[in-house]
């Protein structure tokens, strides 16, 4: 009898031990569901070539080989970056699409009342790179500093007409902050809008328009080779490839810090470990040397910045760049 | 010189086993990317760039430069066979390769394309070589004012293409201006006919309407007819005779010329240059009227000026880093992402990468000789392919390319909207090629047209200016001649009607 009840009470025992290590598990916390597991789709809202498609080209080169599973850049133009942004601002929140958030993106929802997504709609994960604006003239006009030029542009705006890449470019928001500081009404020089960098690099060389405020990477030839004078780089150091070019606080107008730059962002409503892996994979990368090399031949520097400050950041951005376009008049 | 020089060592880098074999692959894959519509030259390179970037500067590059110019080829292999222009640059081409096509000279069209497309591009880099310097900065002269007066060149064509009826000609001129509008204004940025749709913002897709309105259309045409096969019969001789060789020597030579000066000037792509190239052969030609029905002068003539504008658009790229098209500005970037900064610095600082890559691109184009006059027979036997079975494979292709423009369903239906639209055009004898002109034209019109009205404060000296006012007296020549032929063509056809054996 004392043996029967010893085996049952050992058998109840067994019984709830093992109960409990099965529920065990089932009581510890979900763990996070395993990511990536399939393709990732990263959008870039330009056609390819530019920086944001250089950017995420290298980027996804390296974090695939990370995962271990490819990461697709997939062109999505039009609409001056607004589509292919829309495209990722309306995909599932499952990690599986994320945008190249460039500059242009967020001053789009700035510059433009049409623009079909709010600026604050996406999920920040990272800023990436940024690279400098440099300020150029034609190589015939005769001034060889950012004072001189400015004062000459006060005496008589109207011979001034500055080229842009587009319409709300990262170039237009640097002369207004360049204008702005020498107390020159930005409504008095004319700026005209050209089909990108390029056009309007080799519009300032022929001597067509006057100045331009572009990114530094598609300048640097055209200064090297004397068919562009350089005035000022809006980055804190001198860049690489123009180190005779002075920077914008060396040449006394601090204010005229626009840069371009390029992130990643998600879609609204991101799962925190989707920003989290993309954060801390983006971190690393950032860090290799190799690809530290390859962002500095395009005359750009890698910036890291984690979720919440580049959150801050776009905000910032977008901020200064609505009251800009608001005050100018380029908000339509 | 000491430029032969160089170039003798850059053909040595060139032909060594691992730089020929990259351009092989580069000059084959760059083909088929031409031949598929809508993946285009430029999405490719920029997808290859990162692959690639483990190479040598000299070799990647090859294998990119190559991709570029098989690209070109391959255009217009599909534009002649199966009237699907793979690219704006081949759109000229197909007008008379296909009907060449039709008339069972698919052979002949080709290999006068394949070989049009050799000289030029051969005679071009030379070109490149002993003029680039002076030419690149010449072209920095070429502001809004003067690009304005040569799109107004351009627009010219459409008198001179407008088919019999000048009215239908002019309508359909009007309606590429139309499509062109759609999306966002250019300079401002303010949203133009979009109808609220998002999609409509990035405007309607190029790729769209050429490969809709030519081979949709031609499919839903073949359809209705019941057509067999593109061409029944016996194919007439695979190659061009050496007649057809006399013939064009010409428009070989001329349209080197201009598809090259014009291809150095920032903003003219070779599709540009092909639409011009094409119009002065037919100016000069003795019977115009053959353009446009199977003129084989007219394939030469498109395709060597498009060829000579692709290494036209290597000068300034080359020499000042400013690239005249999209795939060239990717091409930048891998320039850039080695450490190369173009400029006149990078003939000087680096010869050993120039010269070998100059020096491969006159190998690439013999080896797309090679690789496509033999291939000449077999593409040619496709128009014997029953129609049933062929236009399933086109439809699939121009499916697969138009949506690889943007990854864009979008895009499709829009294709298959044109191709309804382009049907209808075919039934009532409205041209297609002048829609497709003024819509590649629009553009460039509009923005040079703002940028130098705005440079001058609004006043219309500006187009005075040497340059600007001498091509708009061409382009005012070119109307009143087009106008004057399609004149004595009626009245010939009066004639003819009017007076039967009388005319003489």
């Amino acid at each position: 009898m004392k043996l029967q009840i010893a085996a049952g009470v050992l058998l109840v025992a067994i019984l709830l031990a093992v109960t409990a290590g099965c529920g065990g598990t089932a009581s510890k916390e979900p763990e996070s569901p395993k990511y990536p597991t399939k393709p990732i789709d990263l959008i870039v809202a330009f056609p390819p070539g530019g920086s944001s498609d250089m950017t995420a080209r290298l980027l996804a080169e390296r974090l695939s080989k990370e995962w271990g599973v490819p990461i697709n850049v997939v062109n999505k133009p039009g609409g001056g970056g607004t589509v292919g942004t829309l495209d990722v601002v309306q995909a599932d929140p499952d990690g599986y699409t994320m945008l190249t958030h460039s500059i242009t993106c967020t001053l789009a929802a700035a510059t433009s009342t049409q623009c079909p997504y709010k600026w604050d709609q996406m999920t920040p994960v990272s800023l990436v790179m940024a690279n400098a604006l440099v300020l150029t003239i034609s190589p015939d006009l005769p001034y060889s500093s950012v004072a001189e030029l400015l004062d000459a542009i006060k005496k008589d705006p109207s011979k001034f007409k500055a080229g842009v890449g587009s319409a709300g470019a990262p170039a237009v928001f640097g002369l207004v902050k360049l204008f702005d500081a020498a107390g020159i009404d930005p409504k008095s020089v004319e700026m005209i809008v050209f089909q990108g960098g390029a056009p309007t690099l080799a519009a300032v060389a022929g001597g067509h328009v006057q100045l331009a405020s572009q990114n530094l990477p598609e300048a640097v030839s055209l200064i090297n080779a004397g068919k562009l004078k350089a005035l000022a780089v809006t980055t804190d150091t001198r860049g690489k490839s123009v180190p005779n070019v002075p920077t914008a606080k060396e040449a006394g107008f601090p204010a005229y810090d626009q840069l371009g730059w390029n992130g990643i962002s998600g879609p609204p409503g991101l799962p925190e470990y989707v920003v989290k892996k993309w954060a801390e994979g983006i971190e690393k990368v950032t860090q290799d040397p190799s690809f530290v090399q390859k962002i500095e031949s395009m005359d750009a520097v890698v910036i890291y910045k984690g979720p919440a400050d580049f959150e801050k950041f776009v905000e910032q951005e977008y901020k200064t760049a609505l009251d800009i376009a608001e005050r100018v008049g380029i908000r339509k | 010189m000491e430029a032969l020089s160089h170039l003798w060592h850059g053909f040595s880098v060139a032909l060594s086993p691992i730089n020929l074999m990259y351009c092989a692959i580069g000059s084959l894959v760059g083909t088929l990317v031409g031949v598929l519509p809508g993946l285009g030259s430029t999405a490719t390179i920029a997808i290859l760039l990162p692959v690639l970037s483990g190479l040598p500067p000299a070799t990647a590059i090859i294998a990119l430069a190559g991709i570029y110019y098989g690209a070109m080829y391959g255009g217009s292999t599909t534009a002649i066979l199966i009237n699907t222009p793979g690219e704006a640059a081949s759109v000229i081409t197909a007008a008379d390769g296909y009907a060449m096509a039709r008339q069972g000279r698919a052979g002949p069209a080709l290999g006068m394309a394949a070989v049009s497309s050799f000289v030029a591009g051969t005679l071009s880099l030379f070109g490149l070589v002993l003029l680039a310097p002076p030419l690149a900065d010449a072209a920095l002269e070429f502001g809004p004012a003067e690009r304005f007066a040569l799109m107004v060149l351009g627009l010219s064509m459409v008198i001179s293409l407008a088919g019999k009826s000048l009215l239908k000609g002019l309508l359909s001129g009007l309606a590429g201006l139309l499509v062109g509008m759609v999306g966002l204004d250019p300079m401002t940025g303010v949203p133009r006919f979009t109808l609220g749709s998002p999609t409509l913002l990035g405007g309607i897709d190029f790729i769209s309407v050429i490969v809709g309105l030519f081979a949709i259309a031609e499919i839903f045409v073949n359809v209705q007819e019941q057509t067999r096969r593109v061409y029944e019969g016996k194919l007439k001789g695979l190659l061009p005779t050496r007649k057809d060789l006399r013939d064009c020597a010409g428009a070989m030579g001329r349209s080197t010329i201009v598809g090259f000066l014009l291809g150095l000037l920032p903003g003219v792509t070779p599709a540009v240059a092909s639409f011009l190239g094409y119009d002065m052969e037919k100016k000069f030609a003795r019977d115009p009227s053959r353009f446009g029905r199977g003129a084989i002068e007219g394939v030469a003539a498109a395709e060597g000026a498009n060829n000579s504008a692709t290494s036209g658009g290597l000068v300034p790229l080359f020499t000042l880093g400013i690239p005249t098209t999209p795939a060239l500005a990717v091409l930048l970037g891998g320039l850039m992402i080695y450490g190369l900064q173009p400029g006149p610095l990078l003939f000087e600082q680096h010869a050993d990468f120039v010269w070998p890559v100059i020096a491969s691109m006159y190998v690439g184009n013999v080896m797309l000789l090679i690789l496509n006059l033999p291939l000449v027979g077999l593409w040619a036997k496709l128009t014997q392919v029953p129609y049933p079975i062929l236009s399933a494979g086109i439809l699939g292709v121009c499916v697969i390319g138009t949506y690889g423009v943007r990854n864009n369903v979008f895009d499709v239906w829009m294709m298959v909207a044109f191709g309804v639209v382009g049907f209808l055009m075919k039934r009532w004898d409205v041209p297609a090629v002048p829609l497709v002109i003024a819509l590649v034209l629009s553009e460039p019109l509009e923005t040079s047209l703002r940028q130098a009205l705005k440079i001058s404060g609004g006043s219309l000296m500006i187009f005075t200016r040497p340059l600007s006012l001498a091509i708009l007296l061409l382009a005012l020549a070119s109307f009143g001649v087009s106008l004057y032929s399609r004149a004595k063509e009626g009245r010939l056809a009066v004639a003819i009607e009017a007076g039967g054996e009388d005319v003489g």
